[in-house]
């Protein structure tokens, strides 16, 4: 009987450590997949002309729209929805139109289904990662 | 006849005290957690080195992703670059792919570099047989600088 409940307490164990490492990894993956797709949001968001002049306005639907397709790209995000990993992602922003450093706030959360919560009941782990992003403009 | 039923009671009692006895239990157990111990320990080794592996790369992969986008694009000295701090992660180089988009690119275009390398696992080696699985690594920015001769 010690030995059945010594193996059993030993694969939960096992469980919980392949689990924090998924999460660890997936953590990581997500926020660098998040920091290139703000990267690329306040870059494609911006107009030129206006970068020119000295002043510059973040184009909201642009930048969204950007931070989207960069975020599932990097993220691959198909491949991790067919393996039923992540569920329930969810985006929002914010911006700050200042004229000289506008900023984009992005806040992200996802239901990442891992083996341990199941145990219990629960569907997942929540990850919820904000990353702020300014651009601050040189007018020479 | 009382010989005779003796003889069966003890027979008896000595199968029951062999069922039930809990003597040598702890070595038996030993061994076989030693044994199911060890498996769980090679498989995590190779668990835990293919992620950290992944994990390298892809923070090689991202630095130079950095650099790629203020640069419009990859060229020989970015690459010196990655493949200098591949080494430092101790990624091995020789057998390390790397596809990225060239220069120039003007700004708000795509820039993406695609890295990929192998990993030994070394689970199978008691049975005398060793494969290796290639871990990939897309990302894909914007470029970010200005170029007025692209025009």
């Amino acid at each position: 009987m010690r030995a059945v409940i010594w193996f059993f307490s030993g694969i939960l164990l096992c469980l919980f450590v392949i689990d924090m490492i998924c999460f660890w990894t997936m953590h990581e993956k997500i926020a660098a997949s998040l920091e290139i797709a703000t990267d690329a949001a306040i870059i494609n968001s911006l107009i030129e002309q206006d970068i020119f002049k000295g002043t510059c306005f973040i184009d909201e639907g642009k930048a969204e729209e950007t931070v989207k397709k960069y975020f599932m790209k990097n993220i691959e995000i198909e491949k991790l929805q067919r393996k039923g990993i992540l569920k329930k992602t969810k985006l929002d922003f914010s911006f700050s139109h200042n004229a000289t450093n506008p900023s984009i706030y992005v806040y992200m959360e996802a239901l990442m289904t891992v083996m341990t919560p199941r145990l219990i009941g629960l569907e997942g782990i929540p990850i919820i990662i904000t990353k702020e992003k300014c651009f601050q403009s040189n007018y020479r | 006849m009382i010989c005779s039923l003796r003889s069966k009671h003890l027979y008896k009692t000595k199968i029951t005290a062999a069922l039930f006895n809990e003597r040598g239990e702890e070595l038996i157990c030993s061994i076989y957690a030693m044994l199911v111990f060890l498996m769980i320990l090679f498989i995590s080794i190779d668990v835990i080195g293919y992620t950290s592996m992944g994990y390298k790369l892809r923070n090689v992969c991202s630095q130079t992703l950095a650099l790629m986008r203020m640069q419009n694009g990859m060229n020989s000295a970015l690459m010196d670059r990655f493949q200098d701090c591949a080494l430092i992660y101790g990624i091995d180089i020789s057998r390390t792919e790397v596809a990225a988009t060239p220069q120039y690119v003007q700004r708000g275009e795509e820039v993406s570099i695609r890295a990929s390398t192998p990993y030994k696992i070394k689970c199978m080696r008691p049975f005398n047989q060793e494969f290796s699985v290639m871990i990939d690594v897309e990302m894909t920015g914007i470029a970010e600088d200005f170029i007025r001769e692209l025009q």
